[in-house]
């Protein structure tokens, strides 16, 4: 069998970039689904999230104001309410919101939602409550009960900024279609299959280039540079959307920690993107670099080779439409 | 000669990564075109409807 049997023809150079523009695609797939999946059921971002130190500094400046305001309706101390809710027992309630949360997402399970416990709230509101100005159709008792009422209320309101009422419902109206917990896996398949044909079309690529690493270097290189920039334009598009400014005109705790986890799930795809970039320039610039070589062995010795070399640019170029 | 074929192939072999990221590119630019608008006031009236606080 001769070298130049072996080397692939112009169908097969036309194939592989067919497959290198499928395995783009796979590519660019699994890496945006990869993103997604992590950002809608890692239980652990969405714990880190609610609990960040800005999230909490958010929430607690909401609930004084909130204090605030009740306490010059119901006239009672604001500072001595505020007091009683404590940083650390807010970021407990949050880590507990945010298991709550995702146990929907990944197990399908709607469990109790989680509430703020009022602890020394009345004490705190009876005792600094101005007994002269209590509404005359309420006792000091009544006060003390709605005032606190409202307080565990907002507090369930701003550490769950989403209704919980809406999820419930949606819940139950999902649940008789699908299993929330069937979606979030079959996005997790969807994910894998994509990552295992990426890995099929890179074998596949190899075998069209006859099996020579060389060869199939440019379709490799171009494959990855492409997912690349492909999912450098899906993020930019998916940016300019400008969710995250509709999200802060209407809750800027939920932005906040809409922010922390956009920030992650960008960091993980930018770092992606970075692997996908480099690793594909790395294979084009091995790929021009082998073939400027061959180009310069061949015009020292004239030999057969010169033929092979000249096969496989044809047969590159005719597959970019150059030919 | 050689040089010029040389550098053809060089900007053919640089230019691969965008022809293979064109389909993709080229098929959110539509989405985007065709269903963005529809996206967009759909998300708005969710987050508004959703969220309370």
């Amino acid at each position: 069998m001769s070298r130049k049997k072996n080397n692939p023809g112009r169908l097969s150079h036309c194939c592989a970039l067919l497959a290198a523009v499928l395995l783009t695609t796979t590519l660019t797939m699994t890496l945006l689904g990869g993103a997604v999946l992590h950002g809608l059921t890692s239980q652990e971002l969405h714990i880190k999230a609610a609990t960040a130190e800005k999230s909490i500094d958010a929430q607690m400046r909401h609930i004084s104001e909130y204090i605030g305001e009740l306490a010059e309706d119901y006239s009672f101390s604001a500072q001595e309410a505020t007091n009683v809710v404590s940083t650390d027992e807010l970021r407990e309630l949050n880590r507990k919101m945010a298991i709550w949360w995702t146990r929907i997402v990944n197990d399908g399970v709607l469990d109790e939602m989680p509430e703020w416990s009022p602890g020394k709230m009345s004490i705190a509101v009876t005792r600094s409550l101005d007994e002269d100005r209590v509404p005359e159709n309420m006792t000091r008792d009544d006060v003390t009960a709605e005032v606190t009422r409202l307080i565990q209320e907002r507090i369930g309101k701003i550490t769950m900024s989403v209704r919980s009422a809406l999820i419930r419902r949606g819940f139950q109206f999902l649940r008789k279609r699908v299993d929330p917990a069937d979606a979030a896996r079959f996005l997790k398949q969807g994910t894998i299959v994509s990552g295992i044909a990426s890995l099929a079309l890179a074998g596949m690529i190899l075998l069209l280039t006859g099996k020579r690493a060389r060869a199939s270097l440019r379709y490799f290189g171009a494959a990855m540079a492409g997912a690349g920039i492909a999912c450098l334009f899906s993020g930019l598009l998916i940016r300019s959307a400008g969710i995250q400014t509709m999200i802060q005109d209407v809750s800027d705790v939920l932005a906040v920690q809409m922010a922390y986890i956009l920030n992650t799930v960008t960091t993980q795809v930018i770092i992606g993107i970075s692997i996908l970039l480099a690793g594909g320039i790395f294979c084009l610039i091995l790929d021009i670099r082998g073939t400027d070589a061959r180009r310069g062995e061949n015009n020292g010795k004239k030999t057969d080779h010169s033929q092979d070399s000249i096969d496989e640019d044809t047969g590159a170029a005719a597959a970019g439409g150059n030919g | 000669m050689n040089t010029e074929r040389r550098k053809k192939t060089r900007g053919f072999v640089l230019l691969l990564p965008l022809v293979t990221a064109l389909p993709v590119a080229a098929a959110m630019t539509w989405m985007a075109l065709r269903y963005g608008n529809l996206i967009h006031k759909l998300i708005s009236i969710v987050i508004k409807m959703a969220v309370t606080a």
